[in-house]
């Protein structure tokens, strides 16, 4: 045996090895009886079962290396593979918060009925606290690699998405809403729901030459060929409709309270900035407020706060000039915007929060008097949209109304038991009123 | 809010990176199989396909653009320069490379052995092997750089709010 081959039986098992030791934790969670996280664990299982496979196959062929040159690259394969297997640790993180959620139960409740309503009825959410700014998610993360080393995942697993908070916000209850949007990205991954916005975007009848000119544009300024001119103006628009339906879906399940949540969120860090995947806040907060007063909600904007919501339309009503490509993006998201709202009404159906001012009222006085509101006077649960609503409303008004309120609500802190317990206390009763 | 992560690949790019980084090597064994003159077969033939495409894709001056997930896979311009190396052309525009390349490709694929397909599957194993190489440098690099941030973290998210 040759220095070679020793070189690549030495790195083949330090990639067996680092396999192993991590796919320990995968069986802990599997084997250990848990409760929580088990198809997040059985996805990473697959993903070791596929590197192990992967493993075995490449010892196969390196027996019939036919010179050097290829045991040479055998190796330099080995030993990337023992950077991306190790590097899968990170994720035993998820499968710990898996097992210890960060947030409370009542907001657990919520967002997991959310999630099989919205994403699958077999869906698994993990919410992982993390040192990251702000929320994100990823949908089925490790699917590619499973499909393309092993046998795929098996039909009838529920998809797996992983919803990332920052850790500051743990207990601002009044931000967990911003979860709806994630939620709406693991819609779009499973419905294909930006599919089908952009094929209707194609037969309008102002979109396809508007999408070309900015390609050509884009390739003049750049020098890039029209196929990659394309393949960019395609890739951003793509994103920023993805983000505007999450939006839209999260600001027609909540009504008013992702409104809210969002300017707490993301307006405070930007406005006017196009980002590569995302539109100016300030256009978002437009298509939130054009969204929300289509669905009958201005007045109870109006009365919740006069201050914020002046603000907020003062906000909106703001023009911003963009150049080139944002130009057409702007656009593009304002001119698609009806379909939007079609595509995330099929979606919700009947989930599409109304106004219900007595409700609303008959929640607020309950919460204003540090009442979970568990039921309702005519027996039903109260909604949990409308408590979080209610919530937010008794917020801001308790600290004193305006922007300034806005930014300090989130925590507040005589909300901070009151809303979980208000939540849990909902689900339970809609569990157990239910036919 | 602008997007952090627009550099950074998310779990499933990430995940997708590893499963073609896998198909590096596929390229260096069936272009070694025609230089060894063993018979290729359908798998082979995939992979030199599939690196035809890789070239393709590289000749864009943004390689990011036409390739997502090339940072990950070996830095922008490195498949540039590797082909450079390998096609020892310092200096000259790697899209005349490239094309030779394919031309190989093509040649081995429809069943031609000629010495022009034989010089070029030599070229393309050298490049793919290149890759690779610069691949994990950069690896091993970043692993080593304080500031550098685990890809698999949670800012890599593929969508944040």
């Amino acid at each position: 045996m040759g220095a070679l081959d020793d070189d690549f039986q030495f790195v083949a098992a330090s990639v067996e090895r680092a396999a192993r030791l991590q796919r320990r934790e995968c069986r802990d969670v599997l084997d250990g009886g848990a409760l929580r996280g088990l198809a997040l664990a059985r996805h990473l299982d697959l993903v070791y079962d596929a590197v192990e496979q992967r493993v075995v196959d490449r010892r196969a062929e390196y027996q019939l290396a036919p010179d050097d040159t290829v045991r040479a690259d055998a190796i330099l394969e080995m030993r990337q593979l023992v950077w991306d297997v190790r590097g899968f640790q990170s994720n035993l993180a998820w499968l710990a918060a898996a097992q210890q959620p960060p947030l409370d139960l009542g907001t657990t409740y919520f967002l997991e009925d959310a999630a099989r309503a919205l994403v699958a009825s077999q869906v698994e959410v993990t919410v992982v606290s993390t040192e990251h700014t702000s929320y994100a998610t990823s949908s089925d993360p490790w699917e590619p690699l499973i499909s393309a080393w092993g046998g795929g995942i098996p039909a009838g697993e529920p998809t797996v998405v992983i919803v990332f908070i920052p850790r500051r916000e743990e207990r601002s209850g009044l931000l967990h809403p911003l979860i709806m949007h994630e939620l709406g990205h693991a819609a779009d991954s499973r419905h294909g729901l930006v599919d089908r916005i952009w094929q209707q975007a194609g037969q309008r009848k102002r979109f396809p030459k508007r999408f070309s000119a900015a390609v050509a544009e884009f390739a003049a300024a750049t020098g890039a060929g029209i196929a990659d001119a394309n393949d960019h103006v395609t890739r951003r628009l793509r994103s920023w409709i993805a983000e505007s339906l999450c939006d839209c879906v999260a600001v027609r399940h909540l009504g008013p309270t992702y409104l809210y949540s969002f300017l707490a969120e993301v307006a405070a860090g930007s406005m006017d900035e196009a980002g590569p995947k995302h539109p100016p806040p300030r256009q978002r907060i437009k298509l939130l407020l054009q969204n929300l007063d289509a669905d009958r909600w201005t007045q109870v904007l109006t009365e919740a706060d006069p201050r914020v919501d002046g603000w907020v339309r003062s906000l909106a009503a703001k023009n911003v000039d963009y150049s080139e490509t944002d130009d057409f993006l702007t656009w593009a998201v304002d001119e698609l915007r009806a379909v939007v709202r079609a595509e995330t009404g099929r979606l919700l159906g009947t989930r599409v929060l109304a106004p219900d001012v007595a409700q609303l009222s008959e929640v607020t006085a309950l919460i204003e008097a540090g009442i979970p509101p568990a039921q309702l006077r005519n027996g039903d649960a109260a909604s949990r949209e409308t408590i979080i609503l209610a919530c937010w409303q008794s917020a801001l008004a308790n600290a004193g109304g305006g922007p300034e309120a806005l930014a300090v609500a989130p925590d507040a802190p005589e909300l901070a038991d009151l809303l979980p317990a208000a939540l849990e206390l909902s689900a339970v009763t809609a569990a157990w009123t239910a036919p | 809010m602008s997007s952090p992560f627009s550099d950074q690949l998310s779990p499933r790019d990430a995940a997708r990176a590893t499963a073609v980084r896998g198909r590096f090597h596929d390229v260096v064994v069936a272009a070694s199989k025609v230089l060894h003159d063993q018979e290729v077969d359908n798998r082979d033939r995939a992979a030199l396909e599939w690196a035809s495409e890789m070239l393709v894709a590289s000749e864009s001056k943004d390689v990011l653009l036409a390739m997502p997930s090339a940072d990950q896979l070996s830095g922008p311009g490195n498949v540039v320069l590797a082909i450079r190396r390998a096609t020892k052309r310092d200096g000259d525009d790697p899209g005349e490379a490239i094309k030779e390349l394919n031309r190989g490709v093509a040649d081995v694929i429809s069943g031609q052995r000629s010495p022009h397909a034989l010089h070029a599957m030599e070229s393309l194993r050298t490049v793919f092997s290149l890759i690779s190489r610069i691949s994990l440098q950069r690896e091993v690099v970043s692993q080593g750089d304080p500031n550098s941030r685990d890809r698999w973290a949670p800012w890599t998210m593929t969508s944040s709010l």
